[in-house]
């Protein structure tokens, strides 16, 4: 490692406050970018899912119905 | 022969169905590559470079400023050539990919005006700085957040695609502008750290984990912009055979 020990690489000699920022800044958005784009995928696929079985359930009571009658 | 298989691949590319499936494998190596060279270059940038001989270990907030400002300009050259595309051969695809890019450029590139402020302030001694550079990528985040705007008040799907496509290409005027900035100015901005012909002015220790870190970066692109693309393929396909066909699959599995 370029630093000799981890307090020296917290405070990266005077830049500590400006490097940590903006690597936080950077680690936020990636996540925030990851997890609104990953959601939105599954919370559609769950809602398709949702459609197709309430669908289903409709097409099999519709059947049940017409034994019936 | 060549330009009727050309043609073929072309319309292919432009079908929601064939993207679809295609890119379910894309998005899990885009996702693990991004994730395996961000921690990588990370770790290298931040513990292992050694630090500027004038800048000290400020030059490090370079691996996140430098790869997020070159993506920063790639989403939205993506957007202009998709608006091209989309409005010359009318693809649906593409106006799907224009709105996938958007909200992703549009925090990148606040991520990069901010890092460059935070670099700014140890550097040159302020925050904020009306140079060439700093000025003409503070248009292109208000280019993404004109097109955002747009896309939010047109509710018409037809024209909203074809406003943002036109917004979209029109504003690429801008990134020649942010390339050659630093030229055409006097700037505090220091010259591109990278070039594909040129040798880069600095030492392979240096420059190597701004490498891993540009290729995460864009890995991490191609992960968020693909998974956007297949939701909003999802959400505009949704009454489709096929949509039907791959959520029975998925629940089976």
């Amino acid at each position: 490692m370029y630093f000799d020990s981890f307090g020296d690489l917290l405070q990266m000699g005077k830049h500590g406050f400006y490097v940590w920022t903006a690597y936080g800044a950077t680690g936020l958005v990636l996540l925030i970018s990851w997890l609104s784009a990953r959601g939105a995928f599954v919370k559609t696929a769950q809602r398709l899912q949702q459609q197709a079985e309430l669908a289903q359930r409709g097409d099999q009571s519709a059947q049940h119905r017409g034994d019936h009658t | 022969m060549l330009s009727a298989s050309f043609k073929r691949l072309w319309h292919k590319l432009g079908s929601p169905r064939w993207f679809f499936a295609l890119t379910e494998s894309w998005v899990k190596v885009a996702g693990w590559s991004a994730l395996v060279l961000l921690v990588w270059g990370t770790i290298w940038g931040l513990g292992f470079a050694p630090a500027d001989y004038q800048q000290g270990n400020s030059f490090r907030i370079m691996y996140v400023h430098v790869p997020a400002a070159m993506l920063a300009q790639s989403l939205y050259i993506g957007m202009g050539v998709a608006g091209f595309i989309g409005l010359v051969w009318r693809m649906k695809l593409t106006d799907v990919a224009i709105s996938a890019c958007l909200p992703l450029g549009m925090v990148i590139t606040a991520l990069a005006l901010f890092s460059g402020s935070v670099w700014g302030r140890p550097t040159w001694g302020s925050w904020w700085e009306w140079d060439g550079r700093t000025v003409s990528t503070l248009v292109l985040f208000f280019l993404y957040v004109g097109i955002y705007a747009l896309r939010e008040a047109i509710a018409d799907q037809e024209l909203r695609a074809r406003a943002s496509a036109l917004i979209a290409m029109v504003g690429t005027i801008n990134i020649p502008i942010i390339k050659y900035s630093v030229e055409w100015w006097n700037t505090l901005h220091q010259p591109a750290s990278f070039g594909l012909t040129q040798k880069p002015a600095m030492p392979s220790e240096m420059w190597l984990p701004l490498l891993v870190m540009v290729l995460g970066f864009y890995a991490f692109a191609g992960f968020v912009v693909l998974v956007r693309m297949r939701t909003e393929i999802l959400n505009r396909e949704m009454g489709a055979r096929w949509v039907r066909d791959w959520v029975q699959a998925r629940s089976e599995r």
